[in-house]
């Protein structure tokens, strides 16, 4: 075999994996296929849809641009994680509500980028979330219930604090 | 609270919305099977040529290396197509390759990497062929055409000429008459999850097909027929779909290969495109050249009209027949028309084919029409939403060319877009390069006659309680996004008037749900919601037997009443509860199964080509742009969209919505920055989502969708289409709003900066030679 | 789509990477990778090591530096820069897509792989259109000049501010570090692409001259969509006042040539001159003539090159603002 691989110690939604990966693989790769975590899409493997972000320390990054191997000492949050104890988290509510998924195949890679969103601008307008967005495509919703289930969570999130 | 909470009309999240908020949900991607090989297409180098020798000698040596599949082995040359009148596609070219990127060969190993680099190695040899590129070489007479069956030993593969009532005397004796001239770019589907699929033999001799399909019954007959193996030894299963929008509604040569491979290794095959191979793989919209003569009188009448549509349809079939109807059998509603002419050809080429797309030949020729509308609305200095109402089509009437038209709002269509945009404040009003745009369309709910000549009702549902109280529904209707499985469980929970938590819905296997013939032509919502309907109906009226029987009231007497229950018309303190119901209908007979079936009206004349556009019934739009124009680099910005779609009775307002906001959004890359391009050597030129211009957040306007309801008598509770009338009206919308804005038409769509930018320049020295 | 299988290595500081960089493999250097992967999993010029500068601690600078380790998002919030130099993050928030510009850094934007239509395809997609000389084959589809001379397009927005803002570049080698000046460092070949760095030399940061406080700079992109795209033209302007004429002027484009490039001859028409709309149309004129867009992006050359006028325009008039 020559190829390189090797162990990868990953920190994945607050769990430690170890897993056998070469240096090829993309952090895409390495979560659909090495840990089962098939939540994260491949739309196009290039950058140019958006299906397949994911978290790394709490920035919206695009796994099938990101080699694996450089992703340890990082805390990797997948779609997978949105939901605690099997409870809807707020935003993903929100998105069922509202009809921002027809297909789903887009929604994950958009919740983690509308999540990150929302954690560094807990109350953006709606042209902030636009331009937020503007990394992930949809060819199901015309983006509109996108944008208002994003604004509904942010919404929802201020009056609870209130 | 005494009376039955009808869930019609209200907002409903998707059922399987929360597979997919979590991403647990299930794709074709996600599915593994144990034992399971890769498979990698081996493509053609080149748009049209014999295979003579396909070599894996290099691949056999690879790695991983398992089998191939090559030209001439069993199964390859058996012959398949989505309509039985064009059955022209092999899984692998026997021996001609039509396309740049063509399927030429396939290997299967133990992992993808293996796949890769064994595909590369694969060497084809072909005997070169001089490639058709253009459609007017294809209408050539020729030694040799693309296929079989072309009409005159030209490259064309349907041509289709109607004429009803009198069309030259209408445009003799016409005080208006308009001629557009435009052009189209190909259009590709662009859904995100790519075409994928998994063969997996079963110990027992069947084979499953694990497919992103909205046809799982259309794939099911033709794998029976290209491995000829009778239909029950071959079970199609249908995961969660990541969109199709016409682009996975045929069975495709990769599903083929990879039945063939599992049958000849052994062991389940999974092959995912590449965003590149869903590209070649295309079945888009088809590039047309469209001429189009309007007719009308001085009053403002529509007269008569005279089209012509060349499409250009790739390499295969597909639906193509349909399309080229369709390019001329919808243009003219929702419009009274007293004469149509209509020549359509289809040709072949050798590009990636051309398919059913969203709109579905209605799209282009909607442009034309709703163009010249306003050209001849101008000429006569009427309003264009006046002129439109003066010539709607009334409803319960028949068009020129037989459709029969049932429901139609188009009146309140339009008259809720002109105040939602504030029309008559705007129109000719707005500052110079800004402007504002009426477009106008009408699509099928449907098609009336199944493309196979069988009298199997169209759709059919099952269902199923038992002492759980639960409702199991089984449909093949495939849920692609547009959120029948919801509908399904709507309809069904509705008519026995319970709980639309109760229901499960099962709407993905072959060997166990009834036949639904799949997601195209925007028939789910009528014909299985129609068949949902009587299924629910069918255990209600068990229900109300076993109410009787507990109570000693007639049945006939029992109607659903509040909060899971029936009760008796006439005094509703007497009252029986769903479970107990149930569990009196349970008794003696176990589980309760109803079954619902839809098929559509005899419809139509008895003229050749009669069948195409016919439909249970129709929808219309009337779509509002409002555009801002820069001219200096000649983009178009738009500013918003009001979009009025007559969806008959509105389900689920949510998803109707939904599919309303949708299909303007994909009007709109057509309108302003999608299409396919190719190489003057005939090979797709940008086949990446980068290259390919699909909106983003950031470009996609306002979107307002307004909900008209017509309430169709035979759409299931008033019910019909909104999958894909709502698409066409945009582009026309647009195209006019630019010409309110700078006073130029524009032909070529998509409306791309280059293009506005050249229309202008030649509009300032048409204006400058005028004035000299 | 699979990247090749390479080997990744993984410095630490600048001294190891070219320690690493000096061992036998081909390899190439990987920043944020959101464009080279791309090339990679399309079997594009593929080395044997990727070579990863994610970690190299010289590299990633703090607010308010160029440091070729920060990503174009850190530059396009970076209070700093756009108290002093906002060109800068209004250039970075153009580029790509909001996602992107998470990994992709300066460095990599600065030395972005000139692009062409023929040569940025899948392997199976040039296998059949005969690749191009960028690539597997010996003769460019572009535009066959002698000398093998390749006209791919430089497709990267901050070169032109930068160049405006009279940058110099800092490459480490194995010889140290040297300085030297962006106007003088791309190569106009759209293979060999730079004059003034070799392969195995880092570069460290973007530093700016004195005066460029004082230059009002404004840049203007072409592409059809308002994210993801490429520029099909890009063009910055700098404009130093005194008086209320123009004192000095740059003019700088991208997307034009296989290099950003600096316009003197249109610039020098503004010196001298006032802010006037008759002297921003006689520059932004002379530019016009002079780019030669190649017929090698999405929209046509003949179109691009008609709005390198209106770019020009549009950023001289924001300038003067």
């Amino acid at each position: 075999m020559n190829y390189h691989q090797r162990i990868l110690k990953l920190n994945v939604n607050g769990h430690p994996k170890e897993i056998l990966a070469r240096d090829a693989d993309t952090l895409l790769d390495v979560l659909r296929d090495g840990l089962g975590l098939t939540g994260s899409k491949r739309g196009c493997d290039l950058g140019t849809c958006g299906c397949c972000t994911v978290q790394v320390d709490g920035a919206p990054i695009l796994s099938c641009l990101t080699l694996a191997c450089e992703m340890e000492d990082k805390d990797i949050r997948t779609v997978e994680d949105l939901a605690q104890s099997n409870q809807l988290a707020p935003l993903q509510r929100c998105w069922s509500e509202a009809g921002a998924s027809q297909c789903g195949f887009c929604s994950p890679g958009f919740l983690m980028t509308a999540d990150a969103l929302l954690r560094e601008h807990p109350n953006p307008n709606r042209e902030e979330i636009k331009k937020a967005l503007a990394g992930n495509l949809c060819r199901c919703t015309g983006y509109v219930k996108i944008l208002d289930a994003v604004e509904a969570c942010a919404k929802q999130t201020q009056e609870q604090a209130v | 609270m005494s009376k039955f909470q009808s869930s019609v009309g209200t907002r409903i999240p998707l059922v399987d919305g929360p597979e997919k908020v979590t991403g647990s949900g299930v794709y074709i991607e996600d599915m593994k099977f144990p034992g399971m090989l890769y498979a990698r297409m081996v493509r053609a180098t080149l748009s049209h040529g014999n295979v003579q020798a396909v070599d894996f000698s290099a691949a056999e040596k690879m790695d991983g290396y398992i089998g191939g599949l090559a030209p001439g082995e069993p199964g390859t040359g058996n012959r398949f197509g989505v309509l039985p009148i064009s059955e022209d596609e092999t899984a692998l070219p026997a021996p001609r390759s039509l396309y740049s990127g063509a399927i030429v060969a396939a290997v299967a190993c133990e992992n993808e990497r293996q796949a890769r680099a064994a595909a590369l190695a694969v060497k084809v040899k072909y005997e070169d062929l001089p490639p058709i590129l253009r459609p007017k070489d294809a209408l050539k007479k020729t030694d040799d055409p693309l296929h079989d069956r072309t009409v005159g030993g030209t490259n064309i593969h349907k041509s289709v000429e109607q004429e009803f009532g009198d069309v030259d005397p209408a445009f003799a004796k016409a005080a208006k008459v308009v001629e557009t001239e435009c052009t189209f770019d190909g259009i590709n589907h662009g859904f995100t999850e790519p075409i994928g699929c998994i063969a997996v033999p079963e110990p027992n001799g069947r084979l499953s097909v694990y497919s992103a399909t909205q046809v799982p019954h259309y794939l099911h007959r033709a794998l029976a027929k290209v491995l000829e193996v009778p239909m029950h030894r071959i079970r199609v299963y249908k995961p969660l779909v990541g969109g199709g929008f016409g682009g996975k509604s045929d069975p495709f040569p990769h599903e083929m290969v990879a039945a063939l491979l599992a049958r000849k290794t052994g062991r389940p095959i999974k092959i995912i495109f590449d965003r590149d191979e869903v590209f070649l793989n295309n079945h888009g919209r088809h590039p047309t050249q469209y001429k189009l003569k309007m007719a009308a009188d001085a009053e403002g009448n529509f007269l008569a009209l005279d089209s012509d549509s060349l499409i250009d349809g790739g390499a295969w079939g597909s639906f193509g027949v349909v399309t080229t109807y369709y390019n001329g059998v919808l243009a003219q509603g929702p419009y009274r028309m007293p004469a149509i002419r209509y020549r359509g050809r289809r040709v072949y080429t050798n590009k990636p084919a051309c398919g059913a797309m969203r709109g579905h030949g209605a799209v282009n020729a909607r442009f034309n029409l709703e163009c010249a509308v306003d050209e001849i609305a101008e000429s006569l200095d009427m309003d264009p939403f006046d002129i439109r109402a003066q010539n709607a089509l009334p409803p319960n009437t028949t068009t020129r060319n037989h459709l029969r038209i049932t429901s139609t709002g188009f009146l309140e269509c339009l008259e809720k877009t002109r105040l939602a945009s504030r029309w008559d404040e705007k129109f000719r009003k707005l500052p110079k390069g800004r402007g504002i745009g009426l477009g106008c369309g009408f699509y099928i709910s449907g098609s009336a006659l199944p493309i196979h000549r069988t009298r199997t009702p169209q759709s059919t549902v099952h269902v199923k309680i038992d002492m759980d109280g639960g409702v199991t529904i089984h449909s093949m209707a495939a849920d692609i996004g547009q959120g029948s499985d919801t509908m399904l469980a709507q309809c069904v929970s509705e008519a026995m008037g319970v709980q639309m938590d109760r229901c499960r819905v099962f709407a993905k296997d072959t060997d166990t749900a009834p036949l639904d013939l799949g997601s195209y032509s925007s028939r789910v919502t009528f014909m299985a919601g129609n068949a949902a309907l009587r299924a629910g109906e069918a255990i209600l009226a068990k229900l109300k037997r076993a109410c009787g029987q507990l109570t000693g009231h007639p049945t006939s007497e029992f109607i659903r009443g509040p909060k899971e229950t029936y009760v008796l018309r006439s005094d509703s303190s007497v009252s029986v509860s769903y479970m107990d119901a149930l569990t009196e209908a349970l008794a003696d007979n176990g589980a309760l199964v109803a079954k619902g079936i839809y098929r559509a009206p005899k419809l139509g004349g008895s003229f050749k080509g009669s069948g195409a556009g016919l439909s249970p019934s129709y929808s219309c739009q009337a779509f509002v742009a409002e555009v801002e124009v820069d001219e200096e680099t000649g983009f178009i910005q738009v500013e918003k969209v009001w979009a009025a779609h007559d969806c008959g009775m509105a389900l689920n307002r949510t998803t109707v919505e939904g599919q309303i906001e949708g299909s303007v959004h994909m009007g709109l890359g057509q309108a302003l920055s999608e299409q396919m391009l190719f190489t003057s050597g005939g090979q797709l030129q940008n086949p990446s989502l980068l290259d390919y211009k699909i909106l983003s957040t950031v470009d996609t306007p306002e979107i307002e969708a307004i909900l008209v309801e017509s309430n169709d008598p035979e759409g299931p509770l008033g019910a019909k289409e909104c999958g894909e009338g709502a698409l066409a009206p945009v582009i026309p919308a647009v195209a006019n709003a630019v010409y309110d804005a700078v006073g130029i038409r524009l032909t070529e769509v998509p409306m791309t900066p280059e293009r506005v930018l050249k229309a202008l320049e030649k509009q300032k020295k048409e204006m400058a030679l005028a004035s000299s | 789509m699979q990247v090749p299988d390479v080997q990744l290595q993984q410095p630490k500081n600048l001294d190891e990477a070219i320690q690493v960089s000096s061992e036998n493999n081909s390899f190439d250097w990987l920043g944020g990778g959101t464009d080279l992967l791309c090339n990679y999993k399309w079997g594009i010029n593929v080395k044997e090591r990727l070579i990863s500068l994610r970690q190299v601690a010289e590299l990633q600078g703090e607010t308010g530096t160029l440091h070729a380790g920060r990503t174009l998002y850190d530059l396009e919030h970076d209070p700093v820069l756009q108290e002093n130099f906002p060109a800068i993050p209004n250039a970075a928030a153009l580029v790509a897509s909001p996602l992107i510009r998470r990994s992709a850094t300066l460095g990599g934007n600065l030395l972005l792989d000139t692009r062409c239509w023929h040569f940025n395809q899948t392997v199976e997609w040039r296998r059949a259109h005969g690749s191009c000389l960028k690539a597997e084959a010996d003769v460019c589809r572009v535009l066959p000049l002698p000398g093998d001379v390749c006209v791919a397009t430089f497709s990267g927005d901050l070169a032109p501010v930068l160049l405006v803002y009279g940058a110099q570049f800092h490459l480490f080698g194995n010889t140290g570090t040297r300085v030297v000046d962006a106007a003088n460092f791309y190569a106009e070949d759209g293979i060999r692409r730079f004059t003034n760095k070799k392969a195995e030399e880092i570069l460290v940061q973007a530093s700016l001259p004195n005066d460029a406080i004082q230059w009002q700079v404004s840049y203007q992109k072409l592409r059809l969509r308002d994210t993801f795209d490429f520029p099909e033209g890009g063009v910055a302007v700098g404009l130093q006042f005194e008086s209320g004429l123009v004192k000095a002027a740059r003019i700088a484009t991208t997307a034009y040539a296989s290099i950003p490039m600096l316009h003197p001859g249109p610039a020098e028409i503004l010196v001298g001159q006032p802010l006037q709309s008759d002297v921003i149309d006689q520059a932004a004129n002379a530019l016009m003539k002079e780019v030669r867009p190649m017929k090698n992006t999405s929209m046509s050359p003949a179109y691009r090159k008609k709005m390198a006028r209106v770019l020009c325009r549009r950023a001289l008039e924001s300038c003067g603002n």
